[in-house]
């Protein structure tokens, strides 16, 4: 690691922690089809994912990220049954009814609930424009296990997190040394490991697994595309010797092109004009 | 709280430091909460809904594979050949620049010469107190049709030809179709030049060369 990021820990005023059982669906949106994830973060079981009775995920495996879908917007039927069912008629999970929106991109994660009951979570993953240089990290409660704490390079940057909640910051791109610990604690349950928060694009980092099981996990999901440009290329800075006597390149092409001198359309060299 | 938390991050005092670096995860230290690693990039595919493929893949903490960074840029029509280091965006939100000006900078965010889509781009300064006539003090010179060459990391070289040579005045100036990191791959080369602004200490205006891939 060549350089580590420090996290200020007045990140944390500017951190937004929000329930996301019932996310909040944004008025509008502008693209055509709505994007969906599916993790896989129920410890031991592979399954099948059915969306619409339509088998979608065959031999789904724990740990596993599937998608994007692109899905036009519009209700959905997600059921999920054991990995050698032979239809949807019996899911261990669901079916859950899900709601998606054009534009807008979604991860739906299967997980433990903090009881280590299996439950299925809809997430909608912020896609608002970042600052050049900057990335997003989410990090989302999917563990059976208590409220914990989400350390960043050595300080908590997230306080009290419970299943299945979020919370986001923006802060530069970079490697931080990410850790979880039960709230109030400081021996990490999971981690430390390093983190790369990808620039222009949202980091979301899950917890999942179970505590009582000490199965406990990261696993992670990157969703591109929010970058946006410097504000400038600052290369100028100093006056080139050369620029001072002349009042400028085009004021030179014109005496050459005066004196008869040909191809001069896009420009004399500077060798020619020394 | 957001844009204090950036300045401390970004604002690199040395000039020569590179700015924040994406590092790949030491899987050997791993403790022991981590599941196995598997193959990078192993995934396998089940039939979406209309019929397409779904991308599966392991979520367990990792880091993509990416692109071999340009080390070197080589312009032989405006004598120019400059070593090339990655770089991020300055405190003040515009991209950061070596110090001095026989020294690149590539924009790291952006996209690399081997890949297929987005602009790779490079810039130096025209000029600095090290190097008073910078290579690039010439791509006001460029033309068309003329050849760069970009060398990367793992020693492959990667051609282009120049499509457009532009002077753009740096006001108002909107960068995002030169950043661009979804579309047809080129390189775009960018400097300063114009008229020389004392009040500002800087050039009124930024020289931009595209080049598009020569085969």
């Amino acid at each position: 690691m060549r350089k580590s990021l420090p996290l200020a820990t007045t990140a944390v005023v500017g951190l937004a922690i929000a329930g996301s059982a019932a996310p909040a669906y944004a008025d509008s949106h502008e693209g055509a089809s709505a994007h969906l994830s599916v993790l896989h973060a129920v410890p031991d079981l592979p399954v099948d994912v059915y969306v619409n009775g339509e088998l979608t995920l065959d031999d789904f495996a724990p740990g596993d990220l599937a998608g994007p879908l692109e899905l036009p917007g519009g209700d959905y039927e997600v059921a999920i049954t054991a990995a050698d069912a032979e239809d949807d008629s019996e899911p261990v999970l669901g079916p859950v009814d899900l709601t998606l929106e054009e534009g807008v991109n979604y991860t739906a994660a299967a997980h433990l609930d903090a009881d280590g009951q299996p439950t299925v979570t809809p997430f909608e993953n912020d896609t608002s424009e970042l600052a050049a240089g900057e990335g997003r990290l989410t990090v989302r409660h999917l563990a059976a296990a208590p409220e914990v704490d989400i350390w960043a390079n050595g300080e908590v940057a997230v306080e009290a997190l419970a299943n299945p909640d979020e919370a986001s910051l923006e802060l530069p791109a970079g490697t931080l040394e990410a850790a979880v610990s039960l709230t109030g604690e400081s021996d990490p349950v999971i981690g430390p490991a390093d983190v790369a928060v990808a620039e222009g694009a949202s980091t979301i980092v899950y917890a999942w697994g179970s505590a009582e099981n000490g199965n406990l996990a990261l696993a992670t999901q990157t969703v591109e595309g929010m970058h946006s440009s410097p504000d400038g290329v600052p290369t100028g800075n100093y006056e080139v010797p050369a620029a001072q006597s002349s009042t400028g390149w085009i004021a030179g092409l014109g005496v050459l092109a005066l004196a008869g001198v040909g191809a001069v359309a896009f420009g004399a060299r500077a060798k020619s004009r020394a | 709280m957001i844009a204090a938390l950036a300045v401390s991050g970004c604002a690199g005092g040395s000039g020569n430091e590179p700015t924040a670096e994406m590092s790949a995860p030491d899987d050997s230290a791993g403790p022991s909460a981590f599941r196995a690693p598997e193959a990078p990039g192993q995934a396998d595919s089940s039939a979406g809904l209309d019929g397409s493929e779904v991308q599966v893949r392991s979520a367990e903490l990792g880091r993509a594979q990416e692109a071999p960074e340009p080390v070197e840029v080589r312009y032989p029509g405006i004598d120019a050949e400059l070593p090339v280091q990655p770089r991020g965006v300055a405190s003040d939100g515009q991209m950061d620049i070596p110090d001095d000006a026989a020294q690149a900078a590539w924009y790291q965010y952006g996209k690399a010469p081997a890949d297929d889509v987005g602009t790779t781009v490079i810039s130096a300064h025209a000029g600095s107190e090290e190097t008073p006539i910078g290579p690039l003090y010439a791509l006001k010179d460029a033309r068309p049709g003329e050849e760069i060459t970009v060398l990367d990391e793992s020693g492959e070289e990667h051609r282009y030809a120049v499509t457009e040579v532009e002077q753009l005045g740096k006001d108002g100036l909107d960068f995002a179709p030169y950043f661009d990191r979804a579309g047809q791959h080129r390189l775009v080369l960018i400097t300063c030049g114009g008229q020389w602004i004392p009040e500002r200490n800087s050039y009124a205006d930024n020289i931009i060369v595209v080049a598009e891939p020569a085969d």
